[in-house]
Order: structure tokens, then C-alpha cells, then sequence
């Protein structure tokens, strides 16, 4: 089930007033929840919620078993027992067929037969998300940051409809208290939830639709047929659509979130205003940047063990993050520009501490000069990410370089599509004062009014939008 | 760094910032009530349309249900103006028109040389700077294989394929005029872009209840044979009924269901081929059915290399790539693309007109700039 369709909104409906009836009966309310969450799961391919059933029992009984106990060795021999049951799992729906092409592809090149088997298994929506957020809870509970809950309450955090497909990666220590605290019916934060869909309706249907319709699939299909100015608003215009995509999604479902009474991390902070890569990890994607940190790059030593261990960990952490998003070189290839960007601007500020230079003035002319080579340094990176293969990857950029396609016509760099980006990038520009007089401005209004503008803006988006719903790019991550 | 040598957009809310009003459940109820409402009549004719393109059966019925009324009311209030004029802003107007109507095929006059039926004595000569003009386009499987169509089409520095991109309609076919009209559409595109030849795929969404005029089901019956054939041929001659357009109609491939392929695709593509037949000279079949099978059944991988992506129904790029060869020598048996090599050879001292193109730049002639006819 998509948000932006029909079917969810009735769907929504239902869930909305249901959840608040049964709030004071909280069991009642897990029990009901957890069924519409399986049912929200379901409707894409009921076969993997009985996945998602597993996954929540079994890690349910790993965080059990070392609460359970207090000898370390007992306690760890469980937690790696727990670590290999969830790569197992992401491996064999995820990496398996990279895995077996990868083998074939070496095979191949040494000149032997390598028949033509691959697994072939679909891949069930949401599964890098909440094998993550399973691994998360039963790691702190391992640390003794957190008791583990009740099966219910851990089986409706994992499966909460929300976040369940797509994130934000949320942690059992953020939500399942929140399934234990008393919610007041009469105070719902309901003009931030409605601006958080809206805003997240209008960057998935009309900007991140429109401009993977009319430029960008073109351009990635065949990078040998456009000119330079094409490719290159083509890649500021995926970066557009990406962050639109992504962050319309979890906009949405933090506003979704919200109406029913929860709140979950913000996961996107403008992204494209960052003045470095590290800063860009700080704002995009934030809940699996903190995953990673917490749990792969601080625990692999982080920065504490010398400058080569700490570029290490960069690198390591980043290529893995970049496989986390798909099982194919190109994420790799992501992952390393990242690292090796951190780990550039890791050195050069170690240098600087090393030879005791001061900061250099905080300038605005400087600040704007970071935040390009940021955006476009981004962008290089997201050209591997949406490619097909690291051979298109180099083909596109080689295209957009080279001098002689300047000349080549432009039909695809249009009005409509130079706005959308515009309209993507400086949308992060707007400052917070201003969105939050605009909520609470429209709190003021009567709940009749507020329909009125909503259902107003439901027309502009509706019909400013592609025809039909495309599918959430983070869906097959 | 403190809130004043922040940048504006980061600035967090001050204290002066009005505060926003909590709400309580039943008035969120409310708010999404009138705006479900208002939206929904400002959306109707969107709705209505939407609903009429779900899968036949009861869903769709239900849909239907709810959206007439709901459109007939927009109406009647002129609610529906303001969708239809910001959709004549955005470029956008007919979006939510359906057109149920199709095309009968036209009775051939075997007098008549512009509906001919007999192959043409002399194949059609192109060059640079005439260059053959090609439409590609169809339902989802036609966009990898139309894409590889497009980066391939440089190579013979005489095909030029309209907008460089191809016209990908997902989740269409003949089947059901109400979600697209293909034979309405094609009869746009060749108003505004007069391409010499068309390349379409269609098919793998059709093994359904025909809907719209002449709708009939269920899928197979001699009736619905009967009724798609007329839909298949009414297309085709949309395209080449004046003669002037060459149709390349590439039918379904196996799929990894292949109880279903041969049940319906085969069926389906029976009648590509038979209505084809019908038009020597003017539409040519592609049979790609048995090309994607090894060992007498589907399969992935075709001498080692792979064609078909995991969900067993569409091309990875080398199985585009296979197609659009296909169509591609197709082509050149249909029409000369190379003699003009031999005349540039003979006549190269006095003549200035050299190839428009290479090998994977873009022609030098504009879509806009080419002749007509």
C-alpha cells in the first residue's frame, strides 16, 4: 500500500479514530495496530509478513535470552548468534544474486562455464529497514541501554505501518516507551502532521515524479545521446529527486506518525545546504547515518585508534552503508566517494590541528563556496548510485565533460524542469521561522477551514503530478 | 555557534513564534472529512478516471460507483473548472478525458495504391539528410529494448528516433481504452511528429476483459478473439492506412509463468502475426516468444548471458539490446539504409553532403527541421 493513493486514505480512515478509541484500553490498541500494521505490510505480498513474524519472535527471544542472563560470554555468544541470524536473512533475500553473479562473472573471465542459476527470490519490501531496527534493539539490549519490552510491544514497533517500508530507522528506545505513556486525545500536533504530509504529497507527486518523467530516466538510459548542459541538469535534477522521493516519504510518515500520537527522529535536515560530506551525513538519511555510527564505525574503533585505523573506519563503514542501499557495484562505488571525501576532509583538519592553524574565517562567500563543492561532489557520487552499471556511470560522466556535447540542443532542459530543481534546492533554504509561523498560523484556523486548504492543495498536487504513483525509490533498498 | 551567526534557514523558531494550536481527535477527523471531500470534488475528474482504469471486476465496480456521481456533481457545481484550468496552465489539458472509442480496420480497396495491400516494388530509401524518422514506444516491455533502440540507432547514421526517447505507457495495452487509448494517442503522434516508421510493443497486459466500445470477455473467447483482432487491426491501420508509415509490432515474450504464456501470450501473438499478414509491405511482426527461451521453456540467461530481470517478465539491458538488434535488421530489410553510402562514395569529390552523424553522437538534423511525407 503506497500513502498517495486511495486506498491508503481509506485505509487511514479506518486506522485513525480506531486507534484513538482503543488508546485507553492499551492492549486492545496493540492488538489492533499490529493487525493493521500486517495487513498495511501484507498488501504488497502477504507471503512476507509471516518474514516480518519471524523476524520479530526470534529476535524477540535473542534480546530475552541475554536479558536473561548475566554471564558476558553467554551474552555475546547469543548477540553474534542474533547478528548472523539478521544477515542471513538480508543476505539471502538481498545479496544472494549479486553474490552468485559476482562468482559467475569471475568464472566467466577465467574462461569457465558458469551455468546459469540464480536465486531469483523476490525481494520483501523493507526488510534493510527492519532488519536494522531489529538488530538495533537486540544490540542495546546487549549494552544494557534497554530492557527488552513485551513480545506485542516489540512485534508493533517493528511492524508500525508508518515506518515499516521505507523509515525512518526508528529505535525501540525512542517508540516502545512511547507505547506505555499516557496520550491525550485533545491535543494532537495536527497542523504540523498535516504540514508534514502535504509537504511530503508535494515532494513525491509533483517534484520527484516530474523530474524522474521528464529528464531524468531519459538521461540515464542513454547518457551517449544527450548533450552536456542535459546531463548535467539531469544529475542535479536526480539529486533533487532523490531527496524529494526519500524525504516525502518519511515526511509523511512522521506525519502520519504524529496524528496518531507518536513521534519518531526527523530524518532529513537539508540536506543540500551542508557545508561538507560530514555535515551531509548529519542531514541526509540521519537515522541510518546514526545507525552506522553507533553501530559499525564506533565499535569498529571510530577515530580513537590513529588517522590509518580512522580512515579505515570510514571507508569500511561508508561502503557497507552503500551496500546497505543495493547489492551491486555501483552502491559500493557510492559508498568509497563518501569515504574518501570524510576521510580527505578528516586529514586536511588534522593537518590543520597538527600544524596549529587556526580555522579559516567563517565567511559567507566561504560558506556558499563549501556548500557548492558539497552539492556537486554529492551529485558525482549519486551518478554511480543511479546508474545501471559502473560502465553507464563513466559513460555519463565522460559525456557530460566532454567539451564537444556543449553545442548539442537541449530539449529536456526546460522551464518546468529547471523550476523543479530550483524549487527542490531552495526549498531547503526557507528558514525555519517561516514554516513554523506558517503551522502555526494554519493551527488557528477552524477544523472546516483547514479542510478547505487541504483539500485545495490536494487538487494542485494532484493535477500538477504525473499521472499515475510511482513507486518510493528507498522501497527496494 | 550561537542562533544569531546562524544562517536564516537554520535559525530554530524564537520564543515569539506563535505557538501551534493542538487539536483534538474528532476535529482531526474533521479536517481530513472536508478535505477528503473538497479534494475529492476538486479531483473528481481524476478519480473518475483512475477508477475507470482499475483491474475489471468488482473493485473497479465499487470505484465506479463512488466516482460517476461524485464527477457528475463536481460538475454540476464547476468544481471540475479549476482542475481543467490549471491543467491547461501545466500544458496538461485532456489528462482526464476518457476515450473509449477504437478504430475498425479499413476495408481494403485493392484499386486503390494507398491501400495496398501488395509489397511495395521498391524499398524506401534513407539518408542523412533524410533521414528515417522512427517512433518506439508500447506498454512496460517496450522501454529497456526502445532504450537500447535509441543508443543503437546512431550507429547507421540514418535512423532517428522521435525525441531520442522512447514512449513508455506502463500497464497499457488495447485491452482497456478507458486507462489509454493507444490507437488515440498514435493518431497524435503522428500529427505532431510524422515518423516514417513505428515500433510498438504491446500485448502482456491484454490477456483480460476487453472493456470500452465493443467490450467483451472473458479473455479467449471466440468473441473476445474476435473483438481483439478488430482492435489489432484498427491499430494498424491507424498507422499504415495512407500508405505513408511502416508498423514494427513486436509481439510478447515468454514469461517465467509459462502456463500463462502459452495459454494467453500465444494466443495473443497469433493474432499479431495473422493481421500482420493481412498487411504485407505495411506492418511487420517481431516474434520474440521462442528468441528468450532455452531448452523449450523461459530462462534468464541465453548463452551465458543475462536477459531477463528477477520479477520474469521484462529485459535487462543485454536482452534490450537483442531486441532492438532484431528490429534494427528488421528494418534494413524493410528499407534501404545504406545505398546512400555507396552514392556519397561515387559522388564524395563533388558533393558536400556528408554523414549528418557518427557513431554515438546525435544526428545534426532536428526533428522539426525534416520533411514531411
Amino acid at each position: 500500500m503506497l500513502f498517495p493513493t486511495v486506498t491508503f486514505a481509506l485505509f487511514f480512515f479506518i486506522v485513525l479514530p480506531t486507534s484513538w478509541m482503543l488508546m485507553p484500553t492499551r492492549e486492545r490498541w496493540k492488538i489492533f495496530m499490529l493487525a493493521a500494521s500486517y495487513f498495511f505490510y501484507g498488501y504488497w505480498n502477504w507471503h512476507f509478513v509471516f518474514l516480518l513474524a519471524v523476524s520479530t519472535v526470534v529476535n524477540q527471544a535473542f534480546a530475552r535470552a541475554i536479558h536473561a542472563t548475566g554471564i558476558e560470554s553467554r551474552r555475546r555468544a547469543v548477540l553474534v548468534l542474533a547478528v548472523l541470524f539478521n544477515l542471513s536473512i538480508l543476505g539471502y533475500f538481498k545479496y544472494a544474486d549479486f553474490f552468485l553473479q559476482s562468482s559467475r562473472d569471475v568464472l566467466e573471465a577465467f574462461g569457465m562455464d558458469p551455468g546459469s542459476s540464480l536465486v531469483n527470490v523476490a525481494l520483501p519490501v523493507g526488510i534493510s529497514f527492519f532488519t536494522f531496527q531489529a538488530l538495533s534493539y537486540v544490540i542495546d539490549v546487549y549494552r544494557r541501554d534497554f530492557e527488552p519490552g513485551t513480545l506485542i510491544d516489540f512485534a508493533t514497533f517493528l511492524s508500525f505501518f508508518p515506518h515499516v517500508v521505507a523509515g525512518p530507522i526508528v529505535r525501540g528506545s525512542e517508540f516502545m516507551p512511547q507505547i506505555g505513556e499516557p496520550k491525550d486525545p485533545r491535543r494532537i500536533d495536527a497542523s504540523r502532521a498535516f504540514f508534514l504530509i502535504f509537504i511530503g504529497l508535494f515532494k513525491k507527486v509533483v517534484i520527484a515524479n516530474y523530474l524522474a518523467t521528464e529528464i531524468v530516466d531519459q538521461v540515464f538510459a542513454s547518457p551517449g545521446r544527450h548533450s552536456s548542459l542535459e546531463l548535467l541538469v539531469g544529475l542535479y535534477a536526480y539529486a533533487v529527486q532523490i531527496y524529494a522521493d526519500f524525504s516525502g516519504y518519511t515526511d509523511m510518515a512522521i506525519g502520519l506518525a504524529l496524528l496518531l500520537g507518536f513521534r519518531f527522529p526527523l530524518n532529513f535536515d537539508s540536506p543540500y545546504t551542508a557545508t561538507s560530506i560530514q555535515d551531509f551525513w548529519r542531514r541526509w538519511h540521519m537515522t541510518l547515518s546514526r545507525w552506522l555510527r553507533d553501530y559499525l564505525y564506533i565499535p569498529l574503533g571510530g577515530n580513537r585508534r590513529g588517522a590509518a585505523t580512522t580512515y579505515r573506519n570510514l571507508m569500511l563503514t561508508m561502503v557497507l552503508g552503500g551496500l546497505w542501499h543495493g547489492a551491486a557495484w555501483t552502491f559500493v562505488v557510492w559508498g568509497a566517494i563518501h569515504g574518501v571525501a570524510q576521510s580527505v576532509e578528516h586529514w586536511r583538519r588534522s593537518l590543520r590541528l597538527r600544524r596549529r592553524l587556526p580555522d579559516p574565517p567563517d565567511t559567507r562567500a566561504r560558506r556558499w563556496g563549501r556548500r557548492l563543492l558539497t552539492f556537486n561532489i554529492v551529485c558525482l557520487a549519486w551518478v554511480f548510485f543511479r546508474a545501471e552499471s559502473i560502465g553507464t556511470a563513466f559513460e555519463y560522466l565522460g559525456n557530460m565533460l566532454d567539451p564537444a556535447n556543449w553545442a548539442d540542443a537541449s530539449p529536456l532542459v526546460t522551464f518546468g524542469v529547471l523550476l523543479a530543481v530550483f524549487v527542490g534546492i531552495a526549498g531547503q533554504y526557507v528558514p525555519r521561522v517561516f514554516t513554523a509561523r506558517l503551522m502555526a498560523g494554519f493551527s488557528r484556523l477552524s477544523p472546516v477551514a483547514m479542510g478547505v486548504v487541504l483539500g485545495v492543495a490536494l487538487m494542485f498536487i494532484n493535477t500538477l503530478g504525473p499521472r499515475g504513483v510511482a513507486p518510493f525509490i528507498y522501497f527496494r533498498f | 555557534m550561537s542562533t544569531a551567526t546562524r544562517p536564516p534557514h537554520e535559525r530554530h523558531p524564537s520564543a515569539r513564534t506563535p505557538r501551534r494550536r493542538p487539536l483534538p481527535a474528532g476535529h482531526v477527523l474533521v479536517v481530513m472529512l472536508v478535505t477528503a471531500l473538497v479534494g475529492g470534488l476538486l479531483n473528481a475528474a481524476g478519480i473518475r478516471k483512475t477508477a475507470n482504469g482499475q483491474p475489471v471486476g468488482i473493485r473497479r465496480d465499487v470505484a465506479r460507483f463512488f466516482a460517476e456521481p461524485l464527477y457528475d456533481i463536481s460538475h454540476a457545481l464547476r468544481m471540475d473548472q479549476f482542475r481543467r484550468a490549471l491543467q491547461a496552465l501545466s500544458g496538461r489539458s485532456g489528462d482526464d478525458d476518457i476515450n473509449t472509442s477504437l478504430p475498425d480496420p479499413i476495408e481494403v480497396d485493392r484499386a486503390d495504391p494507398t491501400t495496398s495491400t501488395t509489397r511495395p516494388a521498391r524499398k524506401r530509401s534513407f539518408t542523412p539528410a533524410d533521414p528515417l524518422v522512427v517512433w518506439i514506444g508500447g506498454d512496460s516491455l517496450a522501454i529497456t529494448p526502445g532504450e537500447s533502440f535509441v543508443n543503437l540507432a546512431p550507429s547507421t547514421e540514418v535512423i532517428q528516433v522521435v525525441g531520442d526517447r522512447v514512449d513508455g505507457q506502463v500497464a497499457t495495452g488495447l485491452a482497456r481504452p478507458e486507462v489509454f487509448n493507444w490507437p488515440a494517442h498514435i493518431l497524435d503522434v503522428i500529427a505532431q511528429d510524422d515518423p516514417d516508421a513505428l515500433v510498438i510493443t504491446l500485448g502482456s497486459n491484454d490477456d483480460q476483459t476487453l472493456t470500452g466500445e465493443g467490450g467483451v470477455g472473458p479473455f479467449g473467447s471466440p468473441a473476445w478473439i474476435e473483438e481483439y483482432r478488430r482492435r489489432v487491426g484498427g491499430m494498424m491501420d491507424v498507422v499504415t492506412g495512407d500508405g505513408r508509415r511502416t508498423l514494427f509490432w513486436i509481439g510478447a515474450p515468454i514469461m517465467r509463468n509459462e502456463e500463462r504464456s502459452e495459454t494467453r501470450y500465444r494466443i495473443i501473438n497469433d493474432i499479431y502475426r495473422e493481421e500482420a499478414a493481412k498487411r504485407p509491405g505495411r506492418v511487420f511482426y517481431i516474434d520474440i516468444y521462442d528468441r528468450f527461451t532455452e531448452n523449450g521453456g523461459y530462462a534468464d540467461f541465453i548463452g551465458g548471458v543475462q536477459v531477463r530481470t528477477p520479477d520474469g517478465v521484462h529485459f535487462t539491458r543485454e536482452g534490450g539490446d537483442q531486441i532492438a538488434q532484431v528490429v534494427l535488421d528488421q528494418m534494413r530489410e524493410a528499407f534501404d539504409l545504406t545505398s546512400w553510402r555507396e552514392t556519397a562514395r561515387t559522388t564524395a569529390p563533388t558533393t558536400t553532403a556528408t554523414p549528418a552523424t557518427s557513431a554515438g553522437s546525435r544526428p545534426a538534423t532536428t526533428h522539426a527541421g525534416r520533411r514531411t511525407g
